[in-house]
């Protein structure tokens, strides 16, 4: 019913539309209006007083902005999604291009990396479901890194025989953790980003 | 300035390549930027202002206009968290110095590496 009354009221108001200056066209003006005044009539006559009724603004048909509102919550969990997704992609892609490294690739003598050290930091990524910030070293091996807002901080050097980890705890270095890791890497790192975020 | 010496009060410049854009983690220098796989190459001041060094670094790089910034950090600093900076020169760059994990050992440990990045800062030029 109210789409009925929109098209009407879009008839009147405006021929910019392809296909209502199709329709004018082919009925003529004058039957269009006519057309146009007789179905307005019958739709909005009131039934006990037969006057028209403009209860409602139909420029902005109020169901519009339903659906407009339900549209933005669905963007926003789309949203929310496509951006751990997207950490991951940008991620990976940082490590595709690391792959493509010559040596001395950071005018100081930065190693190329290795197959399996590629092969391995891809593996990590595509494990964790919280993305680290990640930075290639000079030494084939790979940063990994989350900060808190209280500065507390848990970064790996990740390498084809061995994982480092340092924890530093609301940027108290004195109070700082190390640990190795050489077996289960990914595991254990995904563990310890589950700790450090209060998730376990 | 003696050359065989590093001050305390000397401020030591590691380069950043543009075709090395990821040595940063929201805006802020990272550890990889000193993980190395033998000693941190840098470029000591030597006496010369700071224009300068990044002027010879800009030159440096001048083929593939690679040069992107600087972080810098005192010698001081680097001896606070038991790092060794090392004058080591060279022929093509007597400024050339290295910052070592101590006096025996060349490659910068994870943990050094990360209190480097913390305690240096990049160069506004």
């Amino acid at each position: 019913m109210n789409s009925n009354l929109v098209t009407v009221s879009n008839l009147a108001e405006s021929a910019t539309n392809n296909i209502e200056k199709k329709s004018y066209n082919n009925i003529g003006v004058a039957g269009s209006i006519t057309f146009a005044l007789f179905a307005g009539m019958t739709i909005l006559k009131c039934p006990t007083t037969g006057e028209i009724v403009p209860k409602n603004d139909y420029s902005k048909p109020s169901y519009i902005q339903y659906i407009d509102l339900e549209e933005k919550k669905g963007l926003f969990s789309v949203e929310n999604n496509k951006i751990i997704d997207l950490m991951k992609v940008d991620n990976l892609n940082k490590i595709k291009k690391m792959a493509r490294f010559e040596n001395d690739w950071n005018g100081t003598g930065g190693s190329a990396f290795s197959e399996g050290a590629i092969n391995l930091f891809i593996e990590i990524i595509e494990m964790l479901d919280k993305q680290p910030g990640i930075a290639p070293t000079g030494r084939n091996s790979l940063l990994m890194q989350y900060e808190l807002d209280n500065k507390s901080l848990l970064a790996f050097e990740v390498s084809e025989n061995k994982t480092e980890k340092v924890y530093v705890p609301e940027g108290d270095y004195s109070m700082a953790q190390m640990e190795l890791f050489t077996e289960n890497v990914g595991f254990r790192i995904k563990e310890s980003v589950e700790n450090f975020y209060g998730f376990k | 300035m003696d050359l065989n010496n590093i001050t305390d009060s000397e401020i030591l410049y590691r380069v950043v390549k543009k075709s090395d854009p990821d040595g940063f983690i929201d805006g802020k220098p990272t550890a990889a930027l000193f993980m190395d796989k033998s000693g941190v190459s840098v470029d000591r001041d030597g006496g010369r202002t700071e224009e300068d060094i990044i002027e010879n670094f800009k030159w440096r790089f001048r083929k593939k206009e690679d040069y992107k910034t600087a972080v810098k950090i005192s010698a001081g600093e680097c001896r606070n968290i038991e790092t060794f900076p090392n004058p080591i020169g060279n022929k093509k760059n007597q400024y050339h110095a290295e910052i070592w994990d101590s006096e025996d050992k060349q490659a910068i440990s994870f943990f050094k590496a990360i209190r480097l990045a913390q305690l240096c800062k990049e160069v506004q030029i």
